[in-house]
């Protein structure tokens, strides 16, 4: 359920096939660099399994060289549920 | 504009941020401008890794409720990974320690927290006055601030007269430390990040890089992407992101890294690639002890005897090291090795050579570290922009509390305890007699558990760690803290199984709760000031300790206030760095900047060191100038291959690795209540190559029995996932407390640093 941004390195070559592809992906949202080989990746899913769900479907993209984490919000961060099931 | 459409053109505008400090220019489509709404930000050291990420925390209404990564920081540079960007979200889970708990009858009661203090330091005087001041301890980590861990070496070392203060960083870096120290006389690396913009190959010596450092990962990335010509060698044990990535992955067998290295420099030499001048000017070289031992029994005890050799005595021990001798030893073909050596030898090639657990976890690895170094030194290619050998540290103070504070046995936050001047300038600074600082180390961390379990130690202060997750051969650690007379202290910020054994649970402030300083792997000093409250009664852990200390009677070595003790205690610290060979900056200069660099005399941070183009410590007569050795030469050593402490065998015939992935941070304590990274790696799992798991009728998701002669765990399966060991190897993580692998593990160490080894031991497989 998070919004995160990445920066998003293409193989060389690949920009194009990279923006497509991640254009098509539900939650994404692409904003191609106009002078580099770089574009920026925005998603904003609505729960944390879509979440989870988002970030297999990202790393199944062909030509993706590296996506860097950058930043982001959680929007329900004060209802953060409880993490006992951390503990055994 | 509604809050989640804020919150997405803030995270729009610090990726389009971050990318401007990468490709300055850079110029994106429909991005708009981010417009903060109501958040302050401020800014802060990252609290998980070594990497020393700058972080700006979004505030509102006295909450943290958002991570971005601060594109002012010369560190990042605006990125962040999947930890830093939740690491807000581990102040908020929902079990958080709020108030003290003193057992009773056998069950943890909540108390209040002066009520626990008390209790606290009447068991500490009983017990020194019961036993000696020798059977008191304290045990922190390289996640303590900097503060905490220079009131606490001041405390017990200064004030109460033992040395028994550790931290976990003898479990994670304490090889580097011995490395640097017997090449070059002083700790830390000589280079910076900024090499990442300098080189043209990067070694990676049994470090993957892309889950454990991912940010400077992406850096290594990135100037590849803008120079084809970039070469990134993957040396490892076990195929992982990293060598996805990577030109170039060559696998090797545990151990054999140190024949690896020395191959190379036979190579260096066969070849005539040494760089003579530079070696004959800036080196001389060293032999020591071999058959050294593991530290496997009680009390073990190891002096080097270093020797003086020739260049040609050091290029005859090599002769053992040729490249198809060494083939066999390691698994590396002799045409890989020689590959190697080219690119050392390359004189127009700039080379870093980077690493962290897999050559610091080793029962050799000083020596590791000797020979990585003697391959940067051959070849002159050390302390200039782009080459020299880098080790990367896991915790986020590890270098600026363990490695620069000296809480380790036998450090002082200015040289060793065993040296009379060092002694005597703590006393002066501190203010205590130098009788109380006895000449010799104690118990360093193994010791430590093995002296509770004989029951020579009867007290211990465990701060900020979670050792009954990350101790090896953890069965006789964890007995040992439940035995009659033995008193544990814990202070930390969730339960843990290091909890499950206190006597008294300190509820501890983290992080941004507090004011504080970390030191990063690449000797930068990091400030950030208190943004929010802690919970309940938690209180920072200096404060615990100052607390302590007046309660023994030691108010005048302590006598700040709440409002600036910070602040003061960097004033004194300050102190035992004065000079330009170490200066740290100005509180002042701390809190303005995104992290300084030490040495930083007259407020001008040093990059490289021991270049006097760079270091104003460095003599300007000569090229280099490695100060922390007599004449300035760096020692080259001559360390053989010699085997593991337990190998693979017909009763148990796999290597069992243990490590981390890029989700958990250390033993889980925190980001296991991060719930998206929880739910990505919700436990641990044994990792196998397909063929292993086809032999033993395994599949993903199957459970297997691992059998060590320590002990056994059932885990569930995973092949092909994001990693793939080789044949014979079982790779587990251990950051799941309920899945603790430190169970089979061996608590043998480097005789040297006296660091574990948690990456080779023999297990044997079973379906279960």
């Amino acid at each position: 359920m998070p919004v995160k941004s990445y920066l998003t390195y293409p193989m060389p070559g690949r920009l194009d096939e990279v923006v497509a592809a991640l254009t098509a992906i539900d939650g994404c949202e692409v904003f191609p660099s106009t002078t580099h080989d770089v574009l920026i990746l925005l998603t904003d899913t609505p729960t944390d399994d879509a979440e989870n769900a988002l970030e297999s479907a990202l790393h199944q993209v062909p030509g993706i060289q590296c996506l860097a984490l950058v930043s982001g919000a959680e929007p329900n961060l004060i209802q953060i549920e409880p993490a006992q099931e951390a503990r055994a | 504009m509604n809050r989640r459409a804020m919150l997405k053109a803030l995270a729009l505008g610090a990726a389009a941020a971050a990318a401007e400090k990468i490709f300055p220019g850079v110029l994106f489509a429909n991005t708009g401008a981010a417009t903060p709404d109501g958040l302050t930000w401020k800014k802060a050291p990252c609290r998980f890794c070594g990497t020393g990420c700058g972080v700006l925390i979004g505030l509102s209404k006295g909450r943290a409720v958002s991570v971005k990564g601060d594109p002012a920081s010369p560190v990042n540079k605006g990125l962040c990974c999947v930890k830093g960007y939740h690491s807000v979200m581990a102040l908020y889970g929902a079990d958080r320690l709020k108030q003290a708990y003193v057992r009773k009858n056998g069950a943890m009661t909540p108390v209040p927290i002066q009520e626990a203090l008390d209790l606290v330091a009447s068991k500490l005087k009983e017990t020194i006055a019961q036993h000696g001041k020798d059977s008191v301890s304290i045990y922190g980590s390289g996640q303590w601030t900097i503060p905490d861990g220079y009131v606490a070496s001041k405390l017990f070392k200064g004030c109460i007269g033992t040395n028994n203060v550790e931290a976990n960083a003898r479990l994670c870096m304490a090889s580097a430390v011995t490395g640097f120290m017997t090449s070059f006389g002083m700790d830390e690396p000589m280079g910076c990040y900024e090499d990442i913009d300098h080189a043209d190959v990067f070694v990676l010596w049994g470090n993957n890089m892309a889950e454990m450092h991912p940010v400077l990962f992406s850096r290594m990335l990135e100037r590849r992407m803008a120079n084809p010509q970039i070469r990134i060698i993957d040396l490892a044990t076990r195929w992982t992101r990293t060598s996805m990535a990577a030109d170039k992955c060559i696998l090797f067998r545990p151990q054999g890294d140190l024949a690896i290295a020395n191959a190379i420099c036979h190579e260096l030499i066969r070849r005539d690639q040494v760089n003579y001048a530079f070696v004959e000017r800036h080196t001389t070289f060293r032999t020591g002890k071999t058959g050294i031992g593991y530290g496997t029994e009680d009390k073990f005890a190891f002096t080097d005897e270093p020797k003086p050799i020739s260049f040609d005595q050091f290029a005859k021990l090599l002769e053992d090291y040729a490249p198809e001798k060494v083939e066999k030893l390691t698994g590396v073909p002799a045409h890989e090795i020689r590959y190697l050596a080219s690119l050392f030898g390359d004189p127009r090639k700039k080379i870093v050579s980077f690493w962290c657990m897999g050559m610091n976890q080793h029962t050799r690895g000083t020596w590791i570290q000797n020979n990585v170094y003697n391959l940067h030194l051959l070849t002159g290619k050390i302390s200039q922009p782009g080459n020299g050998p880098f080790s990367l540290t896991g915790q986020p103070s590890a270098c600026g509390t363990v490695r620069e504070v000296g809480t380790l046995t036998n450090r002082l936050p200015y040289g060793e305890v065993t040296d009379e001047n060092a002694r005597k300038k703590a006393a002066g600074i501190w203010g205590v007699p130098v009788e109380n600082i006895p000449a010799k180390p104690t118990l360093h961390t193994v010791e430590m558990f093995r002296a509770l379990d004989r029951g020579d130690l009867r007290f211990m202060w465990i701060q900020v760690t979670n050792p009954m997750v990350t101790m090896p051969k953890l069965k006789r650690y964890r007995d040992a803290t439940k035995k009659e007379g033995r008193f544990i202290v814990v202070s930390d910020v969730y339960p843990t199984p290091t909890t499950d054994i206190a006597d008294v649970i300190l509820p501890s402030a983290m992080w941004i709760e507090r004011e504080g300083m970390f030191g990063n792997s690449e000797r930068r000093t990091q400030h950030w000031d208190k943004m929010v409250d802690p919970p309940g009664e938690a209180m920072s852990d200096t404060w615990q300790l100052i607390e302590i200390a007046r309660r023994l009677g030691y108010r005048q070595q302590f006598p700040w206030t709440e409002q600036d003790h910070i602040r003061e205690i960097w004033n004194e610290y300050r102190k035992f760095h004065a000079g330009p060979k170490h200066e740290m900056a100005s509180y002042e200069m701390l809190r303005e900047r995104p992290g300084v660099q030490w040495p930083c005399p007259n407020g001008v941070e040093t990059r490289w060191r021991y270049n006097p183009k760079y270091d104003p410590a460095a003599d300007r007569e000569r090229q280099f100038d490695f100060y922390g050795k007599p004449e300035g030469k760096a020692w080259i050593w001559f360390r053989p291959w010699e085997a593991p402490a337990e190998s693979p065998d017909a009763e148990y015939p796999f290597w069992l690795n243990t490590g981390r992935v890029v989700e958990h941070w250390h033993s889980g304590s925190l980001t296991r209540r991060i719930p998206v990274l929880h739910r990505a790696v919700p436990n641990a799992y044994a990792e196998l190559h397909p063929t292993d798991a086809k032999k033993l009728g395994l599949r993903t998701g199957d459970r297997v029995r691992l059998v060590s002669r320590r002990g056994s765990l059932v885990l569930p399966v995973q092949i092909d996932g994001r990693g793939r060991p080789p044949i014979g190897m079982v790779f587990v993580p251990f950051f799941d407390e309920s899945l603790l692998i430190n169970e089979l593990t061996l608590d043998a160490f480097c005789p040297i640093s006296k660091q574990p080894d948690y990456k080779k031991c023999a297990v044997r497989l079973e379906k279960a």
